[in-house]
């Protein structure tokens, strides 16, 4: 820990430090606020008088300045507007050192984005220190994504949460007992079943997008609403194949239980969903559309409309994230060059890709056997949603991408 | 080894982290731990770029070694001299 006094912004001599905090205050009272013994590790502590706060804040550049504690004797708020004027500094953590604070707390909570209020008539080095510890947590906390918004409900999950919410199929549209065993097939029944297995593959899905979204919470809510939707794929299915006699072992969920790789860049992981969900749709749409079996039709209808809900709601996502860097753009464009141009060994979809030990890839090539044509019409559908990503007509085939890829090579 | 083969081992060595010396023509490409499906398409289109070349959709997923790939390269390079002689 390094304390300097008055408006100096002291050298980052240290080199392991990371973050600044400044107690701001009248020149008078600076000296009066009491440091804790023990020194935060990585942290170098400024003194600034209020007169030259402005100043250290230039000085600062883009240096990290983690907490600001405001000595306010009287409310007076004078620091906390030129901290909040600076987009800049919309992360620091700013805490009041006041007396008579409950006088204090809502006006100042509501425009100055104040963490506390601490009494400055019973300010201890342990109070301080409380304070500031809690300030670094909550800056780290903050991260630094800038996708969210300052405000919650301006999160885009929040913003397409009534279309997701309102389009939500209800279980009482299914009737299971209606079903008309007579009218099935072998194979629809053996796809049915490979269905429900590939789909216990959103279950480690969830918990990736959990993992590679750990710093944010709006596509992460998403990520819950979409797994949930998922799981009742599984479930749908595997129901339905209980009422025809047959019991899908738990195996099956268990083999697709371990978390696969955390992808690179996130635009290109949501890429990789756009293109497995809108595949996924075109096969339960397809599979609605020959099966003579009514119920089975009303399942696998509901399941494509599903994955077509999914695939709009991961290209909102995706589109956010190229929409605010060039690089992500590229990532998204590579993996669907890889995921669309690849067919050697049938279409690729996560819950093949990634465990090989289910009987998930020879499933899926059963099922796009069944109906090839299917995938055509899929990828049809997300070289128009790469169109509107990159806002370019021209991409109009695999070639087309692999071209705006080459003229993205440094 | 000739000057385009050197580069586009020095490409590869390079995008997919393989030290030089370990890079050998049998080496299969699967092998190598950095060698997934986005890491290789990046080798495709360095080695696009650097040569003035095109590499076929099903030559950039079913290559097998690096001798293959080089020989993939040198082929196409060819084939283009020959194409802007005639």
């Amino acid at each position: 820990m390094k304390t300097t006094l008055a408006c100096a912004v002291s050298a980052p001599s240290p080199e392991r430090a990371i973050h600044r905090v400044a107690i701001v205050g009248p020149r008078r009272e600076l000296d009066g606020v009491p440091l804790p013994a023990a020194p935060w590790p990585g942290v170098l502590v400024d003194r600034v008088a209020d007169e030259a706060f402005a100043n250290y804040l230039d000085g600062l550049g883009g240096g990290t300045l983690a907490v600001v504690l405001v000595v306010a004797e009287a409310g007076d708020r004078g620091p906390l507007r030129i901290l909040r004027s600076r987009p800049e500094r919309l992360r620091t953590r700013a805490y009041l050192l006041a007396r008579a604070p409950a006088r204090l707390l809502a006006p100042v909570e509501d425009d100055s984005d104040v963490e506390g209020i601490v009494d400055l008539d019973r300010l201890t080095p342990e109070a301080l220190a409380r304070a500031v510890e809690n300030g670094l947590r909550a800056y780290g906390a903050l991260g630094t994504n800038p996708l969210i918004p300052e405000y919650y409900l301006d999160a885009t999950y929040n913003r397409i949460f009534d279309w997701f919410e309102t389009t939500k199929w209800d279980w009482r549209e299914l009737d299971l007992s209606q079903i008309r065993r007579e009218l099935l097939t072998e194979p629809e029944i053996d796809i049915l079943q490979e269905s429900a297995i590939i789909e216990f593959g959103t279950l480690p899905g969830a918990h990736n997008f959990l993992r590679e979204w750990a710093d944010e919470y709006s596509f992460s809510s998403w990520a819950l609403s979409w797994g949930a939707e998922e799981a009742r794929h599984s479930l749908v299915q595997c129901r339905y194949l209980h009422e025809i006699g047959i019991d899908v072992r738990a195996k099956h969920a268990l083999y697709k239980r371990e978390p696969y790789p955390i992808g690179e860049n996130r635009a290109a992981t949501l890429m990789m969903n756009i293109i497995s969900e809108s595949r996924a749709a075109e096969y339960y749409k397809t599979l609605a559309r020959l099966t003579r079996e009514p119920v089975l039709r009303a399942v696998w209808r509901l399941l494509g409309r599903d994955e077509s809900r999914h695939a709009r709601a991961f290209f909102v996502f995706c589109k956010e994230l190229v929409a605010s860097a060039e690089e992500n753009a590229v990532a998204a464009v590579q993996m669907a060059y890889v995921w669309l141009a690849d067919r050697r060994r049938g279409v690729k979809h996560p819950a093949g890709f990634f465990y090989p030990h289910s009987s998930s890839t020879s499933g899926l090539r059963q099922i796009e056997q069944y109906a090839p044509v299917m995938t055509d019409v899929a990828d049809r559908k997300v070289l128009a949603m790469i169109r509107n990503l990159l806002d370019d007509e021209s991409v109009q085939s695999v070639g087309d991408l692999k071209a705006y890829l080459r003229s993205k090579v440094a | 080894m000739n000057d385009m083969s050197r580069e586009v081992y020095r490409i590869v060595g390079e995008t997919l982290r393989v030290p030089p010396g370990e890079l050998r023509p049998d080496l299969p490409i699967r092998a190598i731990p950095n060698a997934e499906s986005i890491k290789m398409l990046t080798v495709i289109l360095k080695v696009e770029k650097q040569f003035d070349l095109e590499i076929p959709d099903e030559a950039t997923f079913g290559i097998e070694t690096v001798g293959q790939f080089d020989e993939l390269v040198r082929m196409l390079a060819a084939e283009r001299a020959a194409a802007t002689a005639r």
